[in-house]
Order: C-alpha cells, then structure tokens, then sequence
C-alpha cells in the first residue's frame, strides 16, 4: 500500500501525547494524553481492530509527557508532569508490569525521557532546568539521579550519543548543549569522542539558536548531532573530525517549526511537527539540504465551477475563504495530510520506518520504500 | 473597502497560522501548574515578540505568541459616538457569554476591543486552520454587524422624528 499507514487509536479529542514500540515492535505503549499508559499487542496487523489492549497503567497523577521502552533490558520508563518517573519491569509468570517509583529530585515536570542505547541508564528533561540522570545501584535496589544543571530554562528534549556516556540537550533558554554523562562505576573506559574528557555533569559543547531548541537527536553511529530551532531551522554538526570548535550548518525553511526529529540513516533526517507532514533532509556533496515533504498535495482538479453562472462563482468565492490548508480537489474539511494535528512523538521502527503520532489521536507508520523517494540518497 | 480588508486579513492569518505552533508547556516557576505564559508573563523567553497588524490607526490587530498560548486582540473599527456605544455593547455581550466561544477572553486587552486566548489545550481538541477560520470570519463579520446596527438606529431614528415632527 503506497502511502503512510494510520491508525486511529485514540479519540481524536484526546489525542496521543507520546508513544514506544518494544524492541520486535509487536507491542506498542501509548499515552491518550492523560495519565495511564496503554500497551496494545499484535501491532504488527495492518487492522488496528486487531490489536489487542493488553495492559491499562496508571500509577501517574498527571499527563504522561514522555514513554522509552528499552531494547536491550525490556524495561519501560514513564515520566509526567506530575515530576515523577516510573520504571516498568514485566513479570512473566503473572504476566503483569511491576512499577518501580524513581526519585528524580525535580520539582517541576518532567518533559522527556530517554534510555541511554545500553539500557542502564535514563535521562530526564525536565521543567525545573535540570537533567537528572539515572541509573540502578544494586546494593540500595534504588534508582539513584545525579544531576545536570547550567540550563537556564526548561529543558525540552534529551537524546543519547551511541557510547551512552554523552548526552545531548535541548532547552527553551535557545541553547543545545552536550554533557558529559560518564558514570564511573558504570562506564568503564571513558569515551569522550573528540572533546577534552569531563567529568559528569560538565558541559562539553553549546550552540545558540534562534528559538527554543525543540528537539535534538543524533546520527545512529554519533557522528553528527541535528538540532531544530522554533524558528523554522534545522542543524547539522558533524563532530567526526572536530570536537569543541565544531560548527553547525544551519538551514532554514519555510514551512512551520519542527517538534521532533530522528536520523534514518548518517545521510537522512527527518522533522515532524507544526507542519503535520514529517520534512525529509539529506546529506549530499555540499552538504545537508532540505529534499521535500514526504506527504505530497494531491493534484488540484482544474475547478469546472466557474462557468455555470455568477451563483456557482460567488459560490466557489466563499467556499474558498474557508478551506485554506485543505485539499481543495475534494469539498470535505478534511486536511490534505494524514495527520490533522502537530506530530509530537516520532519513533524508529528499523531500516527507513519510523512511526510519528500527534495530538489528532493517530498512529502513523512511515515506510520509505513507498513514498517514491530517492532511496540511493538516503543511504539506509 | 474590500481593497484594504482582503490583504489585512490575509496578514492576520499568516501571522495566526505561525504563531499559533504552541506546545503542551507545564510552568517552569510554579509546582504542578500549566497555565497560558502569555497571561503569566513568568519567564521572558518563552515570549515571542508581539506583532501589531494595523488597518486603520482605529482599526489593527495585536498577536502574541508564547510557548504555550497565543493571544490574539482585536481593535474593531470605531469611527464616531455611534460607533462607539455600539461596539462597546456588543462586544460586552459577547463577553459575557466568553464560554460559549470557548476561546473567548473575559475581558480584553487594554488599548482593545476584544480579545481571544488560544492554548495548546484547545488545538489539541480543534483544528487550527479551523480556528484560525473562525478569528478571520470574527474579524469579517463582526464590522458588518456594527454598521448594520448603525443603519437601524439611523433608520429608526429617521422614521420617529417624522413622526414626531407630523404634530406640529
């Protein structure tokens, strides 16, 4: 089937607020913009009838801003406006999830969390300017934080170098920065890629930006770091050959800010968010440049309604100031993309598929291979 | 007319259709709260600059965008004593009845005539081209309705001095 894939698992009124997939991607955690967690099964069917409502979570008092669902442990961590998180181990022989309470030490809400890609552990964005990083000391049977400060607002997203010892932050103050999360006991050899070795907590690295850093993320092998700017821009550093003196290419575009992004392979990122159709970038001879959105308008029928008379005119006038940003081949209010609200979650789901889903209560997987891009550029 | 009006709405709605990118954005000041930052004024960096589109020097239009609210004040067209009393009425009842509109302010911004609050809780239940429809059918109608009045009282008051004027 060309095209995206959507799934309407939510009312449309509620909407989802963030999702994950487990590592086979059988299974499915979302939150309905609320404070319980789903998580549905056999996801991997075509007919969302047919997923299964496995479990109803709901240890949290506020709206769930943020799921991870490790890969290599199994294990989900939840976090909430509420300044809690949660980590969820499943029992298989009672066939429950057990939570586990998290004393993250913020008091305001948390924003995002992320797994660190070895699965030990997590990382907080959180509204009170700080990061705090956890990870389980056995001897307690506790999940303990330390804390990353020198934000001077809310921090809005986090992400994990592949060594799981740098983190990337995003923060409202129009900063993107890179820390240091080495853990001793935890890291063994320190890897700092080109910077200066710090301890944790120290700032490695800082760009500005032109507005709030809504999303960072980096490239599945660490090389490069994308950060999106509220106002409308995206940037690329390449941090192979360089460290502190790094410098972004920075690429501005004309559609609305993107809310959150992920690298499909080192040569393609993609942008989800205001603009309700994820914006493709590659990375050519001369750099990243902007390739095109991934959902593209349907070609406008050529209106036959202008000769029948002066009525159907002065019709097709006022239908007119009514639906722009809609498809205007058909008369419907439906929107011409398949997300009707802004996306604020996008997940990998493997080689070229991702999933996104956005307050519009849909589930939308993406696969590249049918969007007719140029797959040779993306370099999966 | 229609010359000047068609390209100040279509300021209004480019302008909307920008600013109204806000996100779910829970206070960074106080526990536990979410409240609209363009009405707390907490933190200035969670404020966009605020953008003034003016038709007239009576009529214009202020948007202010922040992270997670957007308010929108109209200045409506108020060209004499009339006009005036008329606006005044009118968007008080409209007022008055704030939640039916949902969007709706109690009270508007100084300086205006009528104001709108949008959060990021009510685009997450509307559509935003939808939303941003109704502000410019707002702005569209709510000028005819004035001047509509207008000729009424007009109308009306020309009919009872006739027939006022019949006694003597």
């Amino acid at each position: 089937m060309p095209g995206p894939t959507a799934f309407d698992l939510v009312d449309p009124v509620k909407g989802i607020s963030c999702h994950a997939w487990n590592k086979d991607r059988s299974m499915c955690a979302v939150c309905p913009n609320d404070n319980t967690m789903i998580i549905y099964g056999n996801c991997t069917d075509p007919d969302v009838k047919k997923w299964t409502r496995l479990h109803v979570l709901g240890e949290h008092d506020l709206l769930i801003s943020a799921i991870d669902w490790s890969p290599v442990t199994n294990l989900i961590v939840t976090c909430s406006h509420d300044r809690n998180a949660f980590v969820w181990t499943y029992n298989s022989t009672e066939k429950t999830w057990k939570p586990s309470l998290v004393i993250l030490r913020i008091d305001r809400a948390a924003l995002d969390v992320k797994w660190s890609p070895d699965g030990k552990k997590f990382a907080v964005a959180s509204g009170a300017k700080c990061v705090p990083v956890c990870y389980f000391e056995k001897e307690h049977d506790w999940w303990v934080s330390k804390m990353i400060k020198k934000h001077k607002s809310t921090v809005l997203r986090v992400s994990w170098h592949p060594n799981s010892q740098m983190l990337a932050t995003g923060s409202s103050d129009f900063k993107c920065r890179i820390f240091s999360a080495f853990v001793r006991d935890l890291d063994l050899h320190q890897d700092s890629l080109n910077f200066q070795p710090k301890a944790f907590g120290e700032e490695c690295w800082d760009c500005g930006a032109y507005g709030w850093v809504d999303s960072v993320s980096w490239s599945p092998n660490g090389s490069t770091l994308g950060f999106t700017g509220h106002d409308s821009s995206v940037q690329f550093v390449d941090f192979t050959t360089e460290g502190e003196s790094a410098t972004p290419q920075s690429i501005r575009f004309r559609e609305l800010p993107i809310d959150t992004g992920l690298f499909l392979s080192e040569k393609c990122y993609v942008g989800c968010g205001h603009d309700m159709n994820p914006l493709l970038f590659c990375k050519g001879a001369s750099g990243w440049e902007f390739v095109r959105k991934l959902e593209e308008k349907k070609e406008a029928k050529a209106a036959p309604a202008a000769q029948k008379g002066s009525v159907a005119a002065a019709r097709a006038l006022f239908q007119n100031k009514t639906n722009k940003g809609q498809d205007s081949s058909d008369k419907s209010d439906k929107l011409a993309t398949t997300h009707e609200s802004f996306i604020s979650c996008v997940q990998h789901m493997g080689p070229g598929l991702f999933s996104t889903s956005g307050t519009d209560g849909k589930l939308v997987k993406w696969s590249m291979d049918t969007l007719s891009v140029d797959m040779a550029a993306l370099g999966l | 007319m229609a010359n000047t009006l068609r390209p100040y709405l279509d300021c209004v709605r480019s302008t909307l259709d920008g600013g109204l990118c806000v996100r779910n954005f829970p206070s960074q000041t106080v526990e536990r709260h979410n409240k609209p930052e363009v009405e707390i004024r907490g933190s200035k960096e969670l404020l966009l600059n605020p953008i003034t589109i003016c038709r007239t020097e009576t009529e214009r239009c202020l948007i202010e965008p922040s992270v997670n609210s957007v308010r929108v004040s109209i200045a409506i067209k108020q060209a004499d004593e009339i006009e005036e009393i008329l606006c005044h009425k009118f968007t008080r009842f409209l007022m008055q009845r704030s939640e039916q509109f949902i969007i709706m302010r109690r009270k508007p911004t100084e300086g205006y005539s009528i104001s709108f609050l949008i959060t990021h809780a009510h685009l997450e239940k509307m559509w935003r081209h939808k939303l941003v429809d109704f502000i410019i059918h707002f702005m569209e109608e709510v000028d005819k309705e004035i001047s509509g009045m207008k000729i009424a009282i007009n109308a009306r008051a020309r009919i009872v001095a006739s027939e006022f004027m019949k006694k003597f």
